[in-house]
Formats: C-alpha cells, sequence, structure tokens
C-alpha cells in the first residue's frame, strides 16, 4: 500500500503536523515563561543580598577605628576576604571593590577583587550608572577571571554573570563602588534542564497523540478496509462475502447497508443469468422443436417438387413455390438462431491457421453461379503468397458469403470487384460493386437488422435481412469490423479488416473508404 | 435402420429411403435400439440426437461397442459441442436437421460404398508395423486385428494410398465423406484423432498420421507390398 493512498497514513501524517505545531509552541512559551521567572526572581534575591551586603561592607568601615592608610587597607583586605572565603558555593557572589573614577584596567592602591577577577568584568557603562546613582544598578555581564595582576592576560575565563553595584562613602577616603558578580551558571542549569525536559515531553506527547490517533483511525479503517476487500471480491464475482456488523454505531449502518447492496446484487445478478440460462435454452429448444418438422417438410417438398412433371402447371409452380420458399424459411431460421446465439453471448471462435486468399477462393467459386444468375463476374485481385492467418474459416466464409450475395443482390448485374490486402497488423478485404449504391447515413443503417436499402423497392429473392448484421458480428468476434460506404448509382464498398492478432486494437487502414 | 423420436419424420425418412431401394426399421425410442439393431444387423444407422429413454450419443455408444456399423448422426444442433460428442461417440458423420433430401442420400450412400473396389493395382500396404489388407478390410499391427470402422479404414487408405501426398482437409471430406463444398473441418480432426489413438504407438506422438500446419494431413512412411 502506498503511503499516500492510505487513509490512516493521511490521518497520521495531518496528526503530526498539527500536534508539532501544537507541542513545540505551548512549550517553548512555557520555557520562556520559567526562565523569565527564573532570572527574575534571581534578580530579586541578588538585589537583596547586594543590598545588605553593601550595608554590611558600609557599617564595618563606619564602625572601623580607621586611623591610618594602613588601618583602611587592612579593613579593606579583611572585608575581600571575608566574602572571598564563601568561595566555592556558586550561589555566593564575587566581589570587586573599585575607587570611584578609576579609569584604569588595573586595579588602583585600594582597590580590591575576590578570586583574581579582572577590572574588566564591570564594564564602563555599568560604573557610570553606579556612579550616577545612590540606588543599586544591575546589568548582565561576564565575571573574567585571569591568572595574575602582575603578568599580563595569559589566561582568561568568562562565565555569565548578573552583575550588581553600589556606591558607599568611606570617610576621609571618598567614594567608593562595591559590585557583586552572581554568575548565572546555576539558573542556566536550571533553565536548560527545564527546555530539555520540555523538549523531551513534548517528543513524547507528540508521539502518545500519534498512538492514540493510530489506535482511533484502526477502529475506523479495519471495517472501511473489509468493506473495500469485500467490495473488491463483489466485483470480481464472488458473493459469498459479507461484513459483519457488530453494534449500532455509524460502522455497523455502513456493515448493514454494505451487506444490503451486496445482496440486492447478488439477487438480481443471478436474475439476469437465470434470465440468460432460460433464453439459451429458449434459443436451443426453439431450435430443435422447429428443425424436426421443418427437416420433414422439406423432404415431403422435395419429394413432390421431384414428381413436378407430373402434375398440371398450377400444382407443378405450386411445388416450386413450396420448395423455394421453405428454403428461405429455413435460412430465416438458421440466421434468427445465430443472432439470437450473439445476443446471448454463447458464441465462440474456432480458430484454425488457414490461407485467407484460397479461402475467399472457394467462396467466390461456390457463389460463382448464383453470380452469373444475376449477370454478374467477380474480378479477384490478391497477393500472390498465401496469406496465412489464424481465424474461424467458417465465420470468415459466412462474412464474405454475405458481403458478397449482398453485392450479387444489390449489384445491379455489373462485376463486383473482390481485393485482399495485407498490412502489417491486420488484413483487409474489399468487395465493391458497382450497382444501385447506398445513400448518404446509410453506411452504418446496413447493418441493422431487417433493414433493407430501400423499404419500397421490390425484395430481392431469398434475403433475409439478416446477412450483414450476422457478418458484422461475425467480424467483431476476430477482432474486426466491416465498414462500408456507398454512393446512388455508383455502387457501395463493403471492407472487411481484421487484426492479425485478435487482441490487438486495429489502426491500420488499408482501404480508403471512399468511391 | 432409422432412429428418431418424431413419427412423421420417422415416416417421411423411410418414405425416401423406401423409394431409394432401401429396406428401414424404425426405433423411437432409445432404450430399444440395441434390440432392434442385434435383431436386424443393419448397413447403416441414422440415429437422432435427442430420444426418449437413452439419448442418441449413450446409443451410439453401444453400437459402437458392438459393431463397426457406419453411423450417421441426425442433429438439430449444429453446435460444436455435440456434434463433436457425437463423433466421439463413435458416429461417422453427423446432418444437421433440417437437411435437403439429396444431402441425405448422397452421405448415405457414401457410407454404404465399398471402397476396396476403387484400389485394384495393391492388395496389401504396410508402414510402421501396420498392414492394411484390402481385400480383407483389416487392419493389423503383428498379429493382431486393429478394430477400425469403414469410415476410419477409408480414411486411412486414402492417406495410405498416396503416400507423398498432403491432403487439405477438404479433399479428405470430398474423398471419404462424400461432401461437395462443406468446409466442416472437425469432422475431419476427430476421426483422425480417433485413428491416431487406435494405430499410433504414441498418439500424441503420431508417426502414422501426419498434421501439416495450416494444411492438412498426410500419411507417415509407407511402404507398399504386392
Amino acid at each position: 500500500m502506498r503511503f499516500t493512498n492510505s487513509l490512516s497514513f493521511r490521518v497520521l501524517g495531518t496528526t503530526l503536523l498539527l500536534s508539532t505545531i501544537l507541542v513545540s509552541t505551548l512549550a517553548s512559551v512555557l520555557n520562556q515563561r520559567l526562565g523569565d521567572g527564573i532570572r527574575e526572581s534571581k534578580i530579586e534575591s541578588a538585589l537583596n543580598e547586594s543590598q545588605s551586603k553593601l550595608f554590611q561592607t558600609e557599617n564595618r568601615f563606619a564602625l572601623a577605628e580607621i586611623t591610618s592608610v594602613a588601618d583602611f587597607r587592612d579593613a579593606i583586605d579583611r572585608t575581600i576576604t571575608e566574602f572571598a572565603d564563601t568561595k566555592g558555593n556558586e550561589r555566593n557572589p564575587e566581589i570587586e571593590i573599585l575607587q570611584a573614577n578609576s579609569k584604569s584596567t588595573n586595579f588602583y592602591l585600594y582597590e580590591r577583587a575576590t578570586n583574581q577577577i579582572s577590572k574588566s568584568s564591570i564594564p564602563i557603562d555599568l560604573r557610570k550608572k553606579v556612579l550616577a546613582s545612590k540606588e543599586l544598578q544591575y546589568q548582565y555581564g561576564e565575571i573574567i577571571y585571569t591568572s595574575s595582576y602582575s603578568t599580563p592576560v595569559s589566561f582568561e575565563k568568562r562565565v555569565p554573570a548578573l552583575l550588581v553595584g553600589g556606591q558607599f562613602n568611606i570617610e576621609n577616603f571618598g567614594k567608593f563602588e562595591m559590585y557583586f558578580l552572581y554568575s548565572s551558571a546555576p539558573e542556566d542549569a536550571t533553565i536548560s534542564l527545564i527546555s530539555r525536559t520540555l523538549f523531551i515531553g513534548a517528543i513524547a506527547l507528540v508521539l502518545v497523540l500519534l498512538f492514540i490517533v493510530w489506535v482511533a483511525t484502526r477502529q475506523v479503517i479495519t471495517p472501511i478496509k473489509g468493506a473495500a476487500e469485500i467490495a473488491e471480491k463483489l466485483s470480481a464475482g464472488d458473493f459469498a462475502e459479507r461484513m459483519q456488523v457488530e453494534g449500532a454505531d455509524e460502522i455497523a449502518r455502513l456493515a448493514l447497508s454494505f451487506n444490503e447492496m451486496a445482496n440486492t446484487l447478488q439477487i438480481q445478478i443471478s436474475r439476469l443469468e437465470n434470465l440468460s440460462r432460460v433464453q439459451q435454452r429458449f434459443v436451443s429448444d426453439v431450435s430443435h422443436e422447429l428443425r424436426t418438422p421443418l427437416t420433414t417438410l422439406k423432404m415431403a417438398s422435395d419429394l413432390i417438387y421431384r414428381q413436378r412433371d407430373n402434375f398440371d402447371s398450377t400444382i407443378s409452380r405450386s411445388a416450386e413455390l413450396l420448395t423455394a420458399q421453405l428454403e428461405r424459411f429455413e435460412n430465416l431460421l438458421t440466421e434468427l438462431l445465430e443472432v439470437s446465439r450473439f445476443d446471448a453471448g454463447v458464441v465462440s471462435l474456432e480458430p484454425e491457421v488457414v490461407d485467407i486468399v484460397s479461402l475467399v477462393e472457394k467462396t467466390l467459386e461456390a457463389l460463382n453461379p448464383i453470380a452469373h444468375g444475376h449477370g454478374s463476374t467477380f474480378h479477384y485481385a490478391h497477393p500472390s503468397e498465401p496469406v496465412m492467418t489464424v481465424v474461424d474459416p467458417r465465420r470468415m466464409d459466412r462474412i464474405f458469403r454475405n458481403l458478397l450475395s449482398n453485392a450479387i443482390a444489390y449489384g445491379a448485374g455489373n462485376p463486383i470487384q473482390v481485393e485482399i490486402r495485407t498490412g502489417e497488423k491486420s488484413i483487409a478485404i474489399a468487395v465493391r460493386d458497382f450497382g444501385i449504391g447506398l445513400r448518404p447515413g446509410e453506411e452504418l443503417r446496413v447493418f441493422d437488422r431487417f433493414w433493407r436499402a430501400d423499404p419500397s423497392r421490390e425484395r430481392i429473392r431469398g434475403g433475409t435481412g439478416l446477412g450483414l448484421s450476422i457478418a458484422q458480428e461475425d467480424a467483431h468476434l476476430h477482432g474486426g469490423i466491416i465498414e462500408a460506404v456507398g454512393v446512388i448509382g455508383k455502387g457501395s464498398l463493403f471492407v472487411v479488416t481484421i487484426p492479425r492478432d485478435r487482441s490487438e486494437e486495429l489502426t491500420e487502414k488499408l482501404f480508403a473508404l471512399n468511391l | 435402420m432409422v432412429v428418431d423420436d418424431d413419427q412423421d419424420l420417422a415416416e417421411m425418412l423411410a418414405i425416401v429411403l423406401t423409394g431409394e431401394g432401401m429396406e428401414v426399421d424404425l426405433v423411437s425410442r432409445g432404450d430399444q435400439v440395441m434390440e432392434v439393431f442385434r435383431n436386424s444387423q443393419p448397413d447403416l444407422v441414422l440415429l437422432d440426437l435427442m430420444l426418449p429413454g437413452l439419448n442418441g450419443i449413450e446409443a451410439c455408444k453401444l453400437i459402437r461397442a458392438e459393431s463397426m456399423v457406419p453411423i450417421v448422426m441426425l442433429t438439430a444442433k449444429g453446435e460444436t459441442l455435440d456434434v463433436v460428442k457425437g463423433l466421439e461417440a463413435g458416429a461417422d458423420d453427423y446432418i444437421v436437421k433440417p437437411f435437403q433430401t439429396n444431402e441425405l442420400l448422397a452421405r448415405i450412400k457414401a457410407r454404404l460404398r465399398r471402397t476396396t473396389t476403387l484400389v485394384a493395382a495393391s492388395s496389401k500396404l504396410e508402414f510402421g508395423g501396420v498392414s492394411i489388407d484390402l481385400v480383407a478390410h483389416e487392419v493389423r499391427r503383428g498379429d493382431n486385428v486393429i478394430a477400425l470402422t469403414r469410415l476410419e479404414f477409408d480414411l486411412l487408405l486414402a492417406l495410405a494410398r498416396e503416400p507423398g501426398r498432403v491432403f487439405t482437409r477438404e479433399a479428405l471430406l470430398a474423398e471419404v465423406w462424400g461432401y461437395r463444398h462443406s468446409s466442416d473441418t472437425r469432422l475431419v480432426n476427430v476421426h483422425i484423432q480417433r485413428i491416431r489413438s487406435k494405430i499410433e504407438r504414441d498418439p500424441n506422438q503420431p508417426e502414422l498420421v501426419l498434421t501439416v500446419r495450416g494444411v492438412g494431413y498426410r500419411a507417415g512412411n509407407f511402404t507398399e507390398q504386392k
């Protein structure tokens, strides 16, 4: 089964697409909101902590008895060391204390930082904001760790961080800035954990949805598939199969009406089959029942006919008419039965390899006396080599016989031309007469049953009106066709074309259909 | 002997055949065929296909089991299946109702004709282990007599007399059955099969009666003996 043709795959595809869009939107919104929340709470706690540490530091300096520069330097060192002692816990900030307006990237005399972090960790614009306000300022940046103060940068490690800064005054020493550098690694780890969890959860959700949809579609599709399979069997002629009806839902209704349809079909078809059997039976019965008395009649009339010279002229003529009409009756009966066999579809080919040239030749010989009786002669043009092909010789003979009889009957005593032409894929036989011809539009009607070229005209003796119709059926049976064309007063042309291979369509035109 | 359930047709047949100088026994039921046949030992049987009691094909088989007498089927059906069934049951020829009196008489006479009188030159033909004795009207393989109907004998003889010649089915119909304008080749095909099944060592690979594709039949390797 191809994917595009399967309903369940289409439904699953749609489900996959829609659920992916939905779940990923949901997950990314959730991710965003959670991240924002975490960052906000971090900022809040960082500000609170920074504020308290700033006060603590400011108070320390205010309360310390600083009498000398050395005291002051000790105090700063202790402050920094105290804060640095808590190292190892990522949640504790790195600290930097800077002198206001110290522009150099190196530390000034009273400037300190924990854990060898670079002065350049604090961006200039943050410092400006800090100096401009009494409030704490913050922004995101990086903690830059360097290898040492003295040597030029040979090692540098950057850690994303929240930078919080505030200012404080120390009597006699002026304004100082204090910065708290909170590494954001813990929050980032939390956020990425949440993201990963959301991502995995989203995929799992989509998969679960797909599974649910698949199960649901199965419930609908299995009966539909069953119906399709049974419908295929029905169309193949197997009427035994029915759908199972379970419950009272839509599927059950489908099954119910499907089975009803199958039943109706089965009944109709068996009725038709029966009808056709009855018809065949009838044809066969008529055949037998009519033929036996007709045989007796014919034998009796033959007997009388042979002794007609012994009777007076009226009785003798009656005997002649009786015999002739019995023959006509017999022909009519034979052809009617043949037609009804065609209608019942019980005819079959009995193909043999034959030479068409000699087959036509034989038919011409057989009909020669009749042609002479009408004053016509046959002119036969054919390939010099035999034309071997597989046909039913009896039917082909009948086709030629019918076409030739027709040409004789309506040929007005003029010569009749017969020609065989062969193509790569087909063989065509043309019968051309120069008699009364056909009116426009009659080219197709000549093959109608009991149709005559001119209803007002005298009937040609012996004709049944079924000959051309039967010939056409015979041609069709060979996969071929008979085509006709005619001009009033100039005669008509009938062309039989049969394919060399019965299964192939006719494509060649060996005779032009015009006069 | 005429077997037909239609009394009127049977009577008409009797009138015509008697007019030709023949003696006629009439039978109207299939199950009476054998009784009359044994009593009268006819020279030829005209047998209708549809009979009460026992159908024509069964009756034909019964007669054939006892006798090589010529059997001509009278049939109202021109359908292949019935014709072939009749021929396979042992009928020599068939004629479809309604028929011409002349045609019927021609067929009957062809069946009654003694072909041996036509052959004066040689009295015995031999080929491939099979010998045809024209005088005794016998075909033997070794010492075993092969039972052929008169028609089968005639057909074999027609082929054997001119070993080189390829006979078309139509030529055989004319020569053996006495048809003039017929192309009913089924008749020939069925009888050729019957002969093969009797005389060939392997009927599926015939050596004596050969098919010439698209044309007809010819005899295999014949040698003629005086």
